[in-house]
């Protein structure tokens, strides 16, 4: 008996994971070809477009801009500034004070002649107590609405813009992003341009500015990142954002809009019961709890993505932070697919329960078990002379040829379509990145999965930990 | 916390199981993966499939950087191209060789009136030429707007235009319909029009974005259309016809009354932006289409016709409401047309669960009566909504 399971166990280290780490990497350039053929065909779209025109637009969707902010007293000033003169015209910005233990409430108050207003507060959404809702007395700054609230996370603080808010469209933003001026005009592109689906959700590009020259809440000058950390990261955020979502968006099967920066259908949301408080992958969840119940309702709908670089935020610069937030992740995604278990391989959900849901699960959630798992299986081998090295060596190379080719890959799109580094010397520094990921960078990312992971299934960890940003303003 | 001590404290404590255990393994997997088909075919394939990845990263970094450098040089042979053609074309539409326009365009004032062979020749200065010539007709008005038309012909982009509508390439497509467009030419109008159905998307928009701002008739478009009209679309027309059209509109009243719920609702609208009267009988029929769309459109447009016909409508449709949505929709619509009269019938709303309705109709009543005693006639629970209501239009809330 035990001898036939761990005939078992051979066979699914042999056969099984050869097959699985061939299957997922054959994925990825499945995705990448078909994203890479999305985005050319985005930007050969939108290349006469005249998005300015929209501004006079009685058909433009209404959108409230809700931004949490906790211990910002810093940067809470320079930050509604920038929101507020976003190109929107129908557009309302509501900052949530999610229980500051700082200035941030009356640093606000001083700057935009904020006073506490009247409001019947309608809690459609279950959340903490609202202490004051402030206008300004300054006719200039009539789209903002300040909310003052006990502390209760960022989903409790996003769920009080939710209720407050009025719009048919809500962006859920970091109050430290530099968002493009004319980021919500190209947005709603999607949602003005579908006639045939609900559009509940539009996603867009999210990438890294440190290092870069930013001024006045505006990105000057792009710059590669001098350190490998934020650098390796720019690399992830080319692979995920440029390659990664725009396929999943094409097949409808996107499940995660990030938490930084994306736009939300105000009804659905609310009809889906808002963000979950007890659960740190809260942005992914509510994607998926959306898709759910657009299902249930058999409504034609999407969750769009626009693969155009809108947003800009800062990367965590050290190990320490950066372990933190994956580890963040790793718990997050546990947690959505429990939640959604009932997605996998469900056909209620099409391309979701067929592809998207498995490719979390056995992609991202398994990859780095199976990898761990198998070298220790591996190292068992060798330890006693059993392992076939010369295979070992050809398999290595394989897998750093797939990752190198795929990475390269990353940044050959970046540059064919927006190009967006133009200077030889940073390429030149992300292929060297590339380069080394496999052996710098990859097996840290492996082991914060697994430490997300035990802190999961052993309840160690529940909270975001703390997360911690040098800050635009420092710098500009 | 690092992993590795856990395991080499396994391993020391247990290296006879262990080791009996992988022996047993090693055998095992001799039947396995590596046996089943010949190892060496099996080395072969996966050294062809990493020669050819590593084949690919090299040609993917080599082709990333040529790009760059090719990029990096074209954008700054553009900028200066970009310069001379500026002030070329300033030059030409001023008549004088230094002109205030250098200063309004950042140019230097030295007078630079010729162009060469090559400018008009090659692929890049002409298609920069071209991109500048464009840009400042765009900004431009009057006389300086016709020069430049001129010269655009003179140099034959129209021609090259004219042909690239049937070009095979849609991208190519779309841009010689919005230079065509721009530049009002008319030997182009036919086949723009007719790019209204073409099949690709991004072309009918700037085919109907060009018709609308060219076509005598814009709106007549509106029965030719084969594929539903996007909001995207809706504004395109609608800008057309503020800039273009707005003096010599004609009746939308054949267009509320289609089959296609997307052209009525679109020619609902307009009818409210260009304050067409004669469409008020067609709207308040439209207030009792089953289509929830077309009601609450028909609503929100009526709200722009204040008058005592249309009041009396809503106050009805008010009162045969079911959804406590429509009815404040229907409230709000008559805010412009509400006085002391309806002081009693505002009161009576105040009595009501919906707490849209009720801080609207206290608004209202507010506005309408400074003196009313609201809170007498609101019960305690609903205070909130009525201070929310009487802050609501000092704050715009």
């Amino acid at each position: 008996m035990i001898w036939n399971i761990l005939n078992y166990i051979v066979d699914f280290f042999e056969l099984g994971v050869f097959f699985y780490c061939n299957g997922i990497l054959l994925s990825y350039w499945i995705i990448s070809i078909v994203s890479f053929k999305e985005v050319k065909k985005y930007r050969k779209d939108t290349q006469n477009e005249h998005f300015d025109e929209l501004l006079s637009s009685p058909f433009l969707p209404s959108i409230s801009i809700i931004a949490p902010a906790y211990n910002e007293s810093v940067t809470i000033v320079d930050n509604i500034r920038s929101l507020l003169s976003l190109h929107y015209s129908k557009l309302t910005v509501i900052v949530v004070n999610d229980g500051s233990k700082d200035e941030t409430l009356q640093t606000a108050i001083d700057a935009y002649d904020l006073e506490k207003v009247n409001w019947a507060y309608d809690m459609k959404v279950k959340t903490k107590n609202v202490r004051g809702i402030y206008k300004s007395k300054n006719p200039s700054f009539s789209k903002l609405i300040f909310v003052d609230k006990e502390n209760g996370g960022k989903a409790d603080a996003i769920n009080v813009g939710v209720n407050v808010s009025s719009s048919q469209y809500f962006a859920c933003i970091d109050v430290d992003c530099i968002i493009e001026q004319d980021a919500f005009l190209k947005l709603v592109r999607p949602i003005m341009r579908n006639t045939k689906e609900r559009i509940v959700a539009v996603g867009g590009i999210v990438w890294l500015t440190n290092d870069s020259e930013v001024k006045q809440g505006k990105l000057i000058d792009l710059k590669m990142p001098r350190q490998f950390i934020p650098r390796m990261q720019v690399l992830e955020y080319f692979r995920a954002f440029l390659l990664g979502r725009t396929a999943w968006s094409k097949f409808n099967g996107l499940l995660l809009i990030s938490g930084a920066f994306g736009i939300f259908d105000r009804e659905i949301v609310l009809e889906a019961g808002g963000y979950r408080h007890d659960t740190v992958g809260e942005d992914m969840e509510l994607v998926m709890r959306m898709h759910a119940l657009m299902r249930e309702r058999k409504e034609a709908y999407r969750v769009a993505y626009i693969p155009d670089p809108l947003c800009w935020t800062e990367a965590p610069g050290d190990y320490k932070i950066l372990g933190r937030q994956r580890n963040r992740w790793t718990r997050g995604t546990i947690e959505c697919l429990l939640f959604h278990k009932k997605m996998f391989f469900n056909k209620k959900f099409g391309a979701l329960g067929w592809i998207s849901y498995p490719y979390w699960l056995f992609a991202e959630w398994l990859a780095p078990h199976v990898e761990f798992f198998g070298l220790i299986f591996f190292f068992l081998m060798a330890l006693f002379g059993f392992a076939n090295w010369h295979f070992f060596f050809y398999m290595i190379f394989l897998v750093y040829a797939m990752a190198l080719s795929i990475s390269t890959f990353a940044i050959f799109t970046q540059e064919r379509t927006y190009g967006s580094y133009t200077r030889i010397s940073d390429l030149l520094k992300i292929f060297g990145t590339a380069a080394v990921e496999a052996f710098t960078y990859h097996p840290r990312t492996v082991k914060w999965s697994l430490k997300g992971n035990w802190d999961f299934f052993t309840g160690k960890n529940n909270g975001w930990g703390e997360m911690t940003r040098a800050g635009f303003q420092k710098k500009g | 916390m690092s992993l590795t001590p856990a395991y080499i404290t396994l391993l020391s404590t247990q290296v006879a199981p262990v080791r009996e255990t992988a022996e047993r393994l090693s055998d095992m997997r001799d039947k396995n993966i590596t046996h089943m088909v010949e190892e060496e075919t099996l080395l072969l394939w996966i050294t062809g499939i990493v020669i050819g990845l590593f084949a690919m990263a090299l040609l993917f970094f080599l082709a990333t950087l040529v790009s760059r450098k090719i990029k990096n040089i074209k954008m700054a042979r553009v900028e200066v191209l970009d310069q001379k053609y500026l002030q070329f074309l300033s030059e030409l539409i001023s008549g004088e060789a230094a002109n205030p326009m250098h200063g309004l365009l950042g140019l230097q004032s030295e007078t630079t009136l010729s162009l060469d062979k090559d400018d008009i020749a090659k692929a890049l200065p002409r298609e920069v030429l071209k991109t500048n010539l464009l840009e400042l007709h765009r900004h431009l008005a009057g006389e300086e707007k016709g020069k430049l038309r001129e010269v655009y012909l003179m140099w034959g982009y129209a021609k090259e235009a004219l042909k690239d509508l049937n070009a095979k390439q849609y991208e190519r497509r779309v841009a010689a319909i919005g230079e065509l467009a721009q530049m009002d030419i008319r030997d182009a109008y036919q086949d723009i029009f007719e790019l209204i159905n073409d099949k690709t998307e991004v072309v009918r928009d700037k085919a109907i974005k060009a018709r609308a701002q060219l076509d005598v008739a814009p709106l007549s478009m509106l029965s030719e259309l084969e594929h539903s009209l996007s909001p995207w679309q809706q504004t395109f027309i609608y800008n057309a016809l503020v800039h273009f059209h707005s003096e010599n509109l004609p009746s939308l009243q054949k267009y509320l009354e289609v089959e296609r719920e997307d052209i009525v609702l679109f020619a609902m609208t307009l009818a409210g932006k260009f304050y067409q009267t004669d469409c008020v009988d067609i709207l308040l029929a439209k207030l009792e289409e089953e289509s929830r769309d077309i009601r609450y459109r028909a609503i929100e447009v009526l709200g722009q016709f204040p008058s005592p016909v249309v009041k009396e409508k809503l106050q009805l449709h008010f009162d045969g409401a079911t959804e406590a949505g429509e009815q404040h929709q229907v409230l709000k619509a008559l805010e412009s047309m509400l006085n002391t009269e309806d002081t009693d019938w505002l009161f009576a709303l105040l009595s009501a669960d919906d707490r849209d309705l009720v801080i609207t109709a206290a608004r209202f009543l507010q506005t309408i009566n400074e003196n009313a005693d609201l809170a007498q006639a609101i019960s305690p629970e609903k205070e909130e909504w009525l201070q929310h209501a009487l802050d609501a239009s000092i704050h715009q809330l």
